[in-house]
């Protein structure tokens, strides 16, 4: 909490918690970047896996395409759930 | 599913759910957030499932123009670089370890000489002459080097909890982990190879 501002004279502590809710909205970054960041990562890593896994020697861009995009969904899923709150 | 195919979609689910996850957290916007707010409160915790929602439905419309950029970019050869096939699903090779090691600290790892259990053929069972009863690893991908030829890898935060004991080693108190909980195997070599030394 901001210590400039104690919660004693925030009425009912709600400014405050908008304040901070709208900061953090504004640190974290768009989608639009946070989906580019992961695109080009995982491009390169696709296409070392395909040059260097001999088991994905003859998988077809359908087969990748439908793996990967459950793969994509279940991991922001996981990271959406618990945040990066480690159990 | 043959054996190549499981060993084929192992490998493909494994290097994902890495990199997904890896990126997200290492994007230095949220790492700094993580920083300043080491645990989300319900409000945070709102805002960021905010964010991944909004950009899950960018994330799938853009991968079938990845894929077929990937495929159009990377040569085929039925046998890369002449690489051996992996045992099972679950080996990883040096090219899955340069992946997990980038992010080896969101990783455990049991180092065993037991082939069975190094090889992910058998579940990997609590010592049991030691108390607390608990599977016993060490933080990373490398586990402990003195520990044996092959290496039992396992998410660190998934859905079991490892607690930190003295220095890096954490255990998990079950009596066993599945096989099918394992990240992956691999034995002494490929690790090196992955390290490059």
């Amino acid at each position: 909490m901001d210590k400039r501002k104690p919660a004693a004279i925030v009425p009912f502590g709600g400014g405050a918690d908008v304040e901070r809710r709208q900061a953090f909205h504004s640190a974290l970054p768009t989608p639009e970047r946070l989906a580019r960041a992961v695109l080009a990562d995982l491009e390169r890593d696709l296409c070392d896996l395909l040059a260097t896994d001999p088991d994905l020697a003859d998988v077809t861009r359908a087969e990748l395409l439908d793996w990967v995009a459950v793969d994509v969904a279940d991991a922001v899923a996981e990271l959406a759930e618990h945040g990066w709150n480690e159990p | 599913m043959t054996g190549a195919r499981v060993a084929a979609r192992q490998s493909v689910r494994r290097a994902v759910l890495n990199r997904v996850r890896g990126t997200v957290l290492a994007h230095q916007r949220i790492a700094r957030a993580q920083r300043e707010h080491p645990v989300l409160p319900p409000d945070l915790l709102e805002e960021w499932r905010d964010l991944l929602e909004r950009t899950r439905p960018l994330l799938a419309a853009d991968l079938p123009d990845l894929l077929s950029d990937v495929f159009a970019t990377t040569p085929v050869d039925p046998t890369p670089g002449g690489a051996r096939r992996r045992r099972n699903g679950k080996q990883l090779l040096p090219s899955d370890l340069k992946r997990l090691l980038a992010y080896s600290a969101r990783y455990v790892c049991h180092r065993t000489d037991r082939e069975d259990v190094g090889t992910c053929r058998a579940p990997l069972t609590a010592a049991a002459d030691r108390r607390p009863v608990a599977v016993r690893a060490a933080i990373g991908v490398r586990g402990r080097p003195d520990g044996g030829r092959y290496g039992v890898v396992f998410a660190r935060y998934g859905n079991r909890v490892w607690e930190v004991r003295a220095a890096d080693t954490v255990l998990c108190e079950v009596e066993a982990l599945s096989t099918e909980e394992a990240v992956g195997w691999y034995v002494r070599e490929d690790l090196a190879a992955a390290l490059g030394t």
